[in-house]
């Protein structure tokens, strides 16, 4: 090997090509490539440092201390550019008061959104969760509850008939020689359940579109939802009933409630109760209050004890068995806890509605 | 039903003001009103098994109870004539079960004029119109028993054999009667009617006729205090839509034992607000068909204590049973009840706890933990399935839950040609015209875009319902989920919305689900979704023709699938699958798609050539003069080695052989 084959590096022209190329650079991967083009292992600096060795004792030293010196300025050189960009990052790019970019959300329909919290709580009282049609016999929807077709309950609760032929023999859901009809509150899956499961037993019934014929107002509608529920056993009792309605109902407003138990009337059930809930606006100590009116109690469910005459339909033995129920509209429950002021807005599906309630 | 506070004051001592009153009736009896601006009249929602309480003395019965206040009867005292009713007047009645009893009073040389103020003051605070002194009196008497009271002129009664007779029979069919508003009804055969040997003179429990009314020139007056099998009154008043103060407490199964009662509280009345020489006839006829024994319900302590939850002090106990015992007998502390007659609401002991747990007050129900075993709850699949669905359509796909009702109109049936032998049908409409139950989402769900469109111009939504169809005869209802995207680009509207149907699939384990192409002239672009090669949902771009009748002023996507079905093909089990352990080769593949070929075909071809393709996803998708070009991801690699660079050069080339064969040009 021989010292010819060496060509002394011009330090000058190298220095301008990297200057000149740092110039152009607007963002930090070009920078990268810069500084692995002119500084790294395989860039000319790096490469003709490795050659120095075949060189004199002194011309290696001159030659190592001019390229160490053109190292020095280009990593100034660097580290400023980097300096530069990342400032330029932080300051000119974006104004960072501006607002967030917006996420656009999905929205759980209110009803939807009672439904899962109502499993949730009943779950967690162990009630089993029943379902049934929302088209009905009138066996299911009435007789079995006590309401023979005689009765003036009948009248009260504008039943929407269906317009089909009873059926001429049992089928799987229906029995025979029995009016359709949709159903008027979903107290018929009590009568369904009865059928197929033992007391005791404790249960709720969800998925609860009902249906009355009448005509609608802010307060009424003529599609609604109710979760029903039922206890059964030995001795269950109406204190049994005052503390699974004042847990469902301190979960659901999110602060402890108390309930009031008022004489009321349903076929189905004897005694048979109107249960108003402490007023969750004001604890009944606001005279004006709005939500409550001033009374401190709210208007919130029917229940009372299984009527004996349910249980000897569905096949059991009143002396041996008692139970409560209790039904409750969702619309209403919703209406008080978010002050909504009209019931159709449940059914009109409007978004601007829909989109407030976000979870 | 309308009370008046002054008027109960005749029979108890009330001292409380009104509104004490109002608040301890809704505690311990009915819900009640004090009605706005008015210190006198309490609106009362007695329920239609207190048929005792239909009147003022069953509201202060019930005070007397709840307040220990001692109730003061009404007098009852008035001449009476030596004549006796049977010389001029016979009752006949032919239906004896639905004439249970039939009583009335025969009074001569009445005058008919104006009531006293007092009485039409109280009238028409408990919203009935006065007429004149005799007719009026009869509806004080209702308001004041229960019992409704008829009066006929009995001077227009035909004569028989120089005696008037009274026959209760049931209607000839197509017999007319011509009601005192002038109204006429043709009658069935099923009504009851009281009529003399001419001609009908009221339909019974119901309603006056005309010719045997009073007017202002009756001088002699029958008054009919009677009681009506219940479900005969309220058939006839439910086919001729007749509802009267009278018929509603006859189809609510009035006490038979009231008549007397009432018809002596008419006579002292009477007596009161006329002047002589009026001449009472001495006794009544009474024809008491059906007679009841009186009710006796066994109580024991225990069982009430039970139902409560609490326990009552016997002395308590004993008072509160006797508001509605004629007698008790206690045997081996088991209390042999015999009910008032008027209870007619009592028949087991549960409704007699109702009673006392009512009296005692209910708000001394204490809340208590109930004891029971403990045991997870059943949760039915098809719950669990419809709201996690939702959850993954709100939360994970950014859709809007939307709910509608289950009702179409009948426009709706001509806009869709829907065939109304499928449909189900209401016998009377909803309101807003609604009077088919839905058979789809789809209608309900383009509703909405139309209504939603006034506010926003893109949107997502879904809902879950039930639709109704009519197969055999017999009713059908499926819940279904249903969804749309609303936006300007047809294309991604269509393929967004596939996108979130194949990840609802994959989130819920489902293999062998499949598009299928089709023709549905509701929609554009239009695939039936298959699940095992059975169809459970459609998915498709609205037509013009229904965006047009929509008014829809930008193209909607639609999708709907059957949750019932689906829910059977979910598997919830799910396994890791350990992660490569050897680089993924990739590769980008563009091409010209034929006229002739679909991209899915194209796509199956690639995925055919080469079994070391693992993956292939198209990325981009470009338009030049009527050509189409796709470019795909492709991903090689095998789980037990690293595959070479000439293995994939291989497989390409394999890959662009099978497309060069189809004419297939690579970019």
């Amino acid at each position: 090997m021989t010292k010819s084959i060496i060509r002394i590096m011009d330090f000058e022209k190298y220095q301008k090509q990297a200057q000149s190329e740092l110039l152009e650079i607007s963002n930090e991967d070009q920078l990268k490539n810069w500084k692995i083009k002119f500084l790294g292992r395989k860039s000319q600096l790096s490469q003709y440092l490795k050659t120095l060795s075949v060189l004199s004792q002194e011309e290696k030293r001159r030659q190592g201390l001019l390229a160490n010196d053109l190292r020095k300025k280009l990593e100034l050189a660097f580290d400023k550019k980097y300096q530069e960009l990342i400032f330029r990052k932080k300051t000119e790019s974006f104004d960072i008061t501006q607002d967030g970019i917006e996420v656009e959300l999905g929205h759980l329909n209110l009803l939807t959104h009672l439904e899962k919290e109502i499993i949730e709580i009943f779950k967690g009282l162990g009630f089993d969760i029943a379902i049934g049609p929302e088209i009905e016999s009138e066996y299911y929807n009435f007789d079995a509850l006590n309401i023979p077709s005689w009765h003036p309950a009948r009248d009260e609760m504008d039943t929407f008939w269906l317009d089909l032929e009873k059926p001429s023999k049992n089928t799987k859901l229906y029995p025979a020689n029995k009016k359709f009809l949709l159903r008027t509150h979903t107290s018929p899956v009590q009568i369904r359940y009865l059928k197929t499961h033992q007391p005791p037993f404790r249960m709720i019934v969800v998925d609860g579109k009902a249906y009355r014929n009448e005509s609608t107002d802010a307060r009424h509608d003529f599609q609604f939802t109710q979760v029903e529920g039922m206890m059964t056993g030995s001795d269950v009792s109406l204190a049994n009933l005052k503390y699974v309605l004042e847990e469902f109902l301190s979960k659901f407003f999110e602060t402890k409630v108390k309930t009031k138990f008022l004489p009321s009337y349903f076929p189905f059930v004897e005694p048979g109760l109107e249960v108003d809930v402490s007023c969750i606006g004001c604890f009944g100590k606001d005279k004006n209050c709005k939500v409550c009116g001033g009374s401190g109690w709210l208007e919130i469910l029917g229940a009372g004890m299984v009527h004996p005459k349910v249980f000897k339909m569905a096949g059991y033995d009143p002396n041996k068995y008692q139970g409560f129920a209790f039904g409750i509209g969702y619309e209403r429950l919703l209406m008080t806890k978010y002050q909504i002021n009209d019931i159709r807005l449940f059914n009109s599906g409007d978004l601007r509605f829909i989109r407030q309630f976000k979870f | 039903m309308k009370f008046s506070y002054n008027w109960l004051k005749n029979y108890l001592d009330l001292k409380l003001p009104i509104e004490k009153l109002v608040e301890i009736l809704n505690l311990y009896a009915f819900e009640t009103e004090l009605l706005p601006k008015n210190k006198d009249i309490l609106e009362i929602k007695v329920p239609t098994n207190r048929i005792d309480a239909y009147c003022h003395l069953g509201i202060a019965r019930e005070i007397s109870n709840i307040l220990n206040l001692k109730l003061n009867e009404p007098q009852i005292t008035y001449p009476k004539s030596q004549e006796r009713i049977k010389n001029y007047l016979k009752v006949e009645t032919q239906e004896k079960k639905l004439a249970r009893r039939y009583s009335a009073a025969l009074v001569f040389n009445i005058k008919v004029k104006e009531s006293p103020k007092w009485l039409k003051k109280r009238l028409i605070s408990c919203g009935i119109r006065p007429i004149n002194n005799i007719v009026d009196l009869t509806n004080y008497v209702m308001l004041e028993t229960g019992q409704p009271l008829h009066a006929f002129d009995f001077n227009k009664l035909a004569d028989f054999k120089n005696k008037k007779t009274i026959i209760v029979r049931l209607a000839k069919k197509g017999e007319k009667i011509t009601t005192l508003e002038n109204i006429n009804y043709s009658l069935t055969g099923n009504e009851l009617l009281i009529s003399d040997f001419e001609k009908p003179l009221a339909l019974a429990g119901i309603k006056g006729g005309i010719g045997s009314e009073i007017d202002n020139n009756t001088k002699n007056i029958v008054i009919e205090a009677a009681n009506f099998e219940p479900l005969n009154i309220r058939e006839t008043s439910k086919v001729l839509n007749l509802k009267t103060d009278a018929s509603l407490r006859f189809e609510n199964n009035l006490d038979p034992e009231l008549t007397i009662f009432a018809l002596k509280r008419f006579l002292t009345l009477l007596n009161e607000i006329s002047q002589p020489p009026i001449k009472i006839c001495k006794d009544f006829i009474d024809v008491y068909n059906l007679k009841e024994k009186p009710k006796v319900i066994s109580v024991l302590p225990s069982k009430i204590s039970k139902i409560a939850g609490f326990d009552f002090k016997k002395s308590e106990f004993e008072k509160y049973l006797k508001t509605v015992a004629n007698k008790i007998t206690i045997k081996n502390n088991n209390y042999l009840v015999e009910i008032k007659s008027f209870r007619r609401d009592l028949e087991t002991v549960e409704d007699v706890s109702e009673e006392l747990i009512r009296l005692k007050g209910l708000n001394n129900v204490v809340s208590s933990i109930p004891i029971t075993s403990i045991k997870y709850p059943e949760v039915p699949k098809i719950v669990e399935f419809k709201l996690k669905i939702a959850e993954i359509f709100s939360r994970d796909f950014g859709f809007d839950e939307i709910a509608s009702y289950s009702f179409i109109k009948e426009e709706d049936l001509t806009n869709w040609n829907l065939n109304k032998n499928n449909l189900i049908k209401l016998t009377t409409p909803a309101s807003f015209g609604f009077n088919y139950l839905r058979p789809n989402l789809l209608i309900k769900i383009l509703e909405n875009i139309s209504l939603n469109l006034k506010n926003f111009n893109e949107f997502k939504i879904f809902e879950t319902g039930k639709i109704f169809k009519k197969e055999n005869n017999l009713p059908i209802e499926t819940l279904y989920l249903a969804g749309a995207i609303v936006s300007k680009n047809q294309e991604n509207n269509f393929l967004q919305l596939k996108g979130y149907v194949e990840k609802l699939f994959e989130i819920f384990n489902i293999q062998n689900f499949a598009f299928k192409n089709g023709t549905d002239e509701r929609f554009e672009e239009f695939l039936k979704i298959l699940i095992n090669n059975k169809e459970l949902g459609i998915l498709g771009n609205i037509s013009n023709n229904y965006q047009k009748i929509y008014d829809l002023k930008t193209k909607a996507a639609y999708f709907e699938l059957n949750l019932e079905e689906l829910v059977k093909h979910c598997v919830s089990l799910k396994l890791f699958v350990p992660l490569l352990k050897f680089p993924k080769v990739k590769r980008d593949l563009s091409i010209w798609m034929p006229q002739n070929l679909t991209f899915s075909r194209v796509k199956k071809i690639i995925k055919n050539s080469s079994k070391l393709l693992r993956e292939i996803k198209l990325f981009d998708s470009i338009k030049i003069d009527n050509r189409k070009s796709y470019s795909f991801h492709l991903e090689f690699f095998d789980e037990t080695r690293t595959l070479t660079e000439e293995e994939v050069e291989q497989e390409m080339a394999k890959i662009a052989n099978n497309l060069n064969k189809l004419n297939i040009e690579i970019r």
